[in-house]
């Protein structure tokens, strides 16, 4: 006699997909964009709605948005990088002394940002995969660092000017009036987003954040893919040095202050679970999307920016709120 | 004069997708121990959270009546209140707090309308409470210095401090050993000459037979029989709880014992805290194809340390593993799984599972070279036909291989995590527990499995603290005993006498 289980279905099918889809990383950012561009654009339609406004906007995501990526995977890891902008800033330090101090060429000069980028990201990995040390404060520490190293290198005052080939490349409109600085960014976005959905890389990192023992007991090595993480998360900053670096036509002692938080702000509207074990780029890059639109909004509808702060609290409430509903809906569709 | 104490009318529960309780009826007595029996995903832990409360009025259909009047309970407070007592499945207490602070946690000012805790009232309430109900405890101990039995039984003060008229105890021996279990009887016991009602729910069918007064039976949300004392019939019983006739309950292996392929030396393991004391010493012992060894032994003699040592998770301070004949070097997981060794654990929760993955994913994970394409790109076909291999050779029992294992009742999801482990293609499978909180039928299927692995000239080590199971299902035991190996007995000698005296040996120290 057969024992099978008996499972009545109380839901209609559809129901339960068409939730499915409305709850997906990117649909939940996609909507409240839409809703932002629609209202705008209609109560202020030749200010929103030009090619220069909305390519300006997405000019500005290249930064933030290739930085959020690295945070990303740490966060994806199970960890967090508090040090990220520091470190950006540090590292486009070393890229501008390379450049402008040492008169290296340009390949050396983008490869001594990265590698001291990731650099910092080794240090960080080595104290909190290895050592076992508390991801916030390690970090915390590493970015004060950075912001030390940053402010020493510099001698407290940018370092300029860059040759002038540098900021004609990030001044550069290839393709439809948007920078190589944006292309770049869209590059990674959609190589990470592979990464983490088709390759054994991508899995891994999800089943460290996940569950680590389980991951342990799985075989994978958690240790090296955490520190792998922070590493990559590192060379992600030297990148982003190097191209606040461009766009500034130097390299600034105080680059990317708070620029940390700006990249975990984008994680969570952008559906990457600061739980870890579960994210996706596409959503990244519309979260981060999501904050230069709403900015860009307020200043067209003439709205202080002071309230631009506030706003972006709000958004960030109602994308926990979101997440956290996506994870009821997922428990009970089986 | 109402006989029944609690009455359970007709309670329906839907969620999503299957109803969880179907029309459950029963009754139970002033006085009586009340078992509620059935297999994991049943019903049983549906049908408690709605008496608890956790489940509140108008989110299930059906009546609820204390002493013949209808009740409504709004939250598992509200039950309280209303004399329902709950005592969960899980040990839950306050680390960093008293045993008295445990128990009063939600009554600190005992009820005066003050906002300062009365802690010398509480010390002699608690006193009090312990005192009447039997439970030897301290109310100002330190909850951390407490054994898991001593934990158990502040659950159940805690439960009591509402001095309820229906106790409810959800599995409460599954972390016990058997003299904390003895003890767990007399409370119930004593509770019992009181009046107090009591609600006993076990997988353990012992258990059930020898504690309680009447015993009704749950399957796949229904009430399917209920028992008096006197019929107590345990063929009778697990027929009604798989829903087939169970004629063995220890299948029979036909398995060929080859050659050795596993072989430890010297194994030493160093304690994490505290020095110069060694979690398990000096453990020498070997594993032939086909062969099921039992690693047998009280609670802390070391067993789990060795096998999670051997996996490549705790640190080895000294010793030699040799896998067929060749000596290895295990300083992680990955290394452990690359030779050939799979582990599966007893904290499923833990160690276990990616609770928010699927089935499908979690059996997977050990072994993505074989589904990936130069090794990097995850190939999702190939990734489902290999899973649904492991889907099926286990039976699994859940809608699809993209269901969340969070979903899964224990037994389903322990056939995951053995499915995640036997993906990775081992030669030696090291089970510590298999069967912990797991229901009579998957019991069954997973011995089956055991079996079959053995059958297929797997070498499998079994750590199991249920002695039949361990003499059923092992052709060799080793006995272990404060962290050193007691003795080792073939199958023909072992006794449950000489297992358990090997097992409370003591080593003197040199």
């Amino acid at each position: 006699m057969q024992n099978e289980v008996k499972i009545q279905s109380t839901l209609p099918r559809n129901r339960g997909f068409v939730s499915k889809i409305l709850l997906t990383p990117e649909v939940s950012v996609l909507i409240p964009l839409l809703i932002l561009c629609v209202i705008t654009g209609i109560l202020q339609t030749r200010k929103f709605v030009n090619l220069n406004n909305i390519t300006s906007i997405l000019r500005y995501t290249a930064f933030i948005g290739t930085l959020s990526i690295g945070q990303a995977m740490v966060v994806m890891s199970g960890e967090i990088d508090l040090s990220i902008g520091a470190n950006a800033g540090f590292s486009g330090i070393i890229f501008g002394l390379a450049a402008v101090k040492w008169g290296l060429d340009p390949f050396t000069s983008i490869l001594l940002a990265m590698i001291a980028g990731g650099l910092i990201g080794f240090i960080n990995g080595y104290l909190v995969a290895k050592f076992g040390l508390v991801n916030f404060i390690t970090t915390l520490a590493t970015m004060f660092l950075c912001r030390g190293l940053q402010v020493t290198f510099s001698n407290g005052a940018p370092v300029s000017p860059l040759p002038e080939y540098y900021s004609d490349f990030a001044v550069a409109r290839p393709l439809f009036n948007l920078s190589w600085l944006f292309f770049i960014m869209i590059g990674l976005i959609i190589i990470m987003e592979l990464v983490v959905r088709f390759t054994t890389i991508g899995r891994k990192v999800q089943a460290v954040g996940g569950n680590k023992e389980a991951a342990l007991m799985g075989g994978i090595n958690v240790m090296k893919v955490k520190w792998g993480a922070y590493i990559f998360s590192g060379v992600m900053a030297g990148i982003v040095g190097v191209m606040w670096a461009c766009e500034m036509a130097g390299a600034f002692q105080d680059a990317g202050m708070g620029a940390e938080f700006r990249t975990i702000t984008a994680c969570a509207i952008g559906g990457v679970s600061l739980a870890g074990g579960s994210g996706s780029i596409l959503g990244l890059g519309l979260g981060v999307l999501l904050i230069e639109v709403l900015k860009n909004c307020l200043q067209c509808l003439s709205v202080e920016s002071n309230w631009q702060l506030v706003f972006i609290g709000v958004i960030l409430i109602g994308a926990v709120l979101v997440d956290i509903v996506r994870k009821n809906v997922s428990a009970r569709n089986v | 004069m109402q006989e029944f104490i609690l009455e359970a009318i007709d309670i329906t529960k839907k969620f999503p997708g299957v109803v969880a309780n179907d029309n459950i009826t029963f009754k139970a007595k002033k006085g009586e121990v009340f078992g509620l029996i059935g297999e994991n995903g049943a019903g049983k832990s549906t049908l408690l959270k709605v008496l608890n409360g956790i489940y509140p009025h108008g989110t299930y259909d059906g009546v609820i009546k204390i002493q013949g009047k209808e009740i409504k309970p709004a939250s598992p407070n509200d039950a309280m209140r209303l004399g329902i007592g709950f005592v969960p499945q899980e040990i839950n207490v306050l680390k960093n707090l008293s045993v008295a602070e445990n128990i009063y946690m939600s009554n600190l000012n005992l009820g005066k309308n003050s906002k300062l805790v009365n802690y010398n009232g509480l010390y002699i309430r608690t006193q009090k409470l312990l005192e009447e109900n039997h439970i030897d405890l301290d109310p100002r101990a330190d909850v951390r210095k407490l054994s898991i039995g001593q934990q158990q039984m502040l659950m159940i003060a805690r439960a009591l401090a509402g001095d309820p008229k229906i106790l409810i105890l959800d599995e409460p021996t599954t972390s016990l050993s058997n003299k904390d279990v003895e003890r767990l009887f007399t409370v119930v016991r004593r509770l019992k000459e009181k009046g107090t009602c009591i609600i006993f729910v076990t997988h353990k069918l012992a258990e059930i037979l020898e504690l309680t007064d009447r015993l009704c039976i749950l399957r796949d949300g229904k009430n399917v029989g209920l028992y008096d004392k006197g019929e107590y019939d345990k063929d009778k019983i697990i027929a009604d709880m798989i829903g087939r006739q169970l004629t063995v309950m220890y299948p029979a292996r036909n398995a060929v014992i080859g050659e050795e392929v596993f072989k430890v030396e010297n194994l030493t393991v160093d304690h994490p805290y505290i020095m110069n004391k060694n979690l398990v010493e000096d453990i020498t012992f070997s594993v032939r194809k086909g062969e099921v060894l039992g690693l047998a032994g009280l609670v802390g003699a070391g067993r789990s340390e060795v096998v999670t040592a051997l996996f490549g998770v705790m640190k080895r301070k000294a010793g030699k593993v040799y896998v067929n004949g060749k000596e290895v070097n295990v300083r992680s997981t990955s290394d452990a799984i690359k030779h050939g060794m799979a582990l599966v654990t007893e904290d499923r929760k833990k160690y276990g599972l990616i609770f928010i993955w699927s089935i499908l994913k979690n059996i997977s994970i050990s072994n993505l070279k074989m589904i990936s394409k130069l090794k990097l790109f995850v190939s999702k076909p190939e990734e489902t036909k290999r899973a649904m291999e492991y889907f099926n050779y286990l039976k699994i029992k859940a809608p699809s291989m993209n269901t969340k294992v969070d979903t899964l009742s224990g037994g389903n999801q322990q056939k995951v995590v053995i499915g995640r482990s036997l993906n990775a293609q081992p030669m030696i499978v090291m089970l510590d527990e298999p069967t912990k909180g797991i229901d009579v039928g998957s019991k069954s299927e997973i011995y089956q499995l055991i079996n079959q692995l053995a059958e297929s000239g797997v070498a499998v080590i079994m750590i199991s603290s249920e002695l039949p199971e361990l003499m059923a299902m092992c052709d060799r035991f080793i006995v272990m005993a404060e962290g050193k190996i007691a003795g080792e007995l073939s199958k023909e000698n072992a006794t449950d006498a000489k297992v358990m005296e090997l097992a409370v040996k003591t080593f003197k120290n040199v």
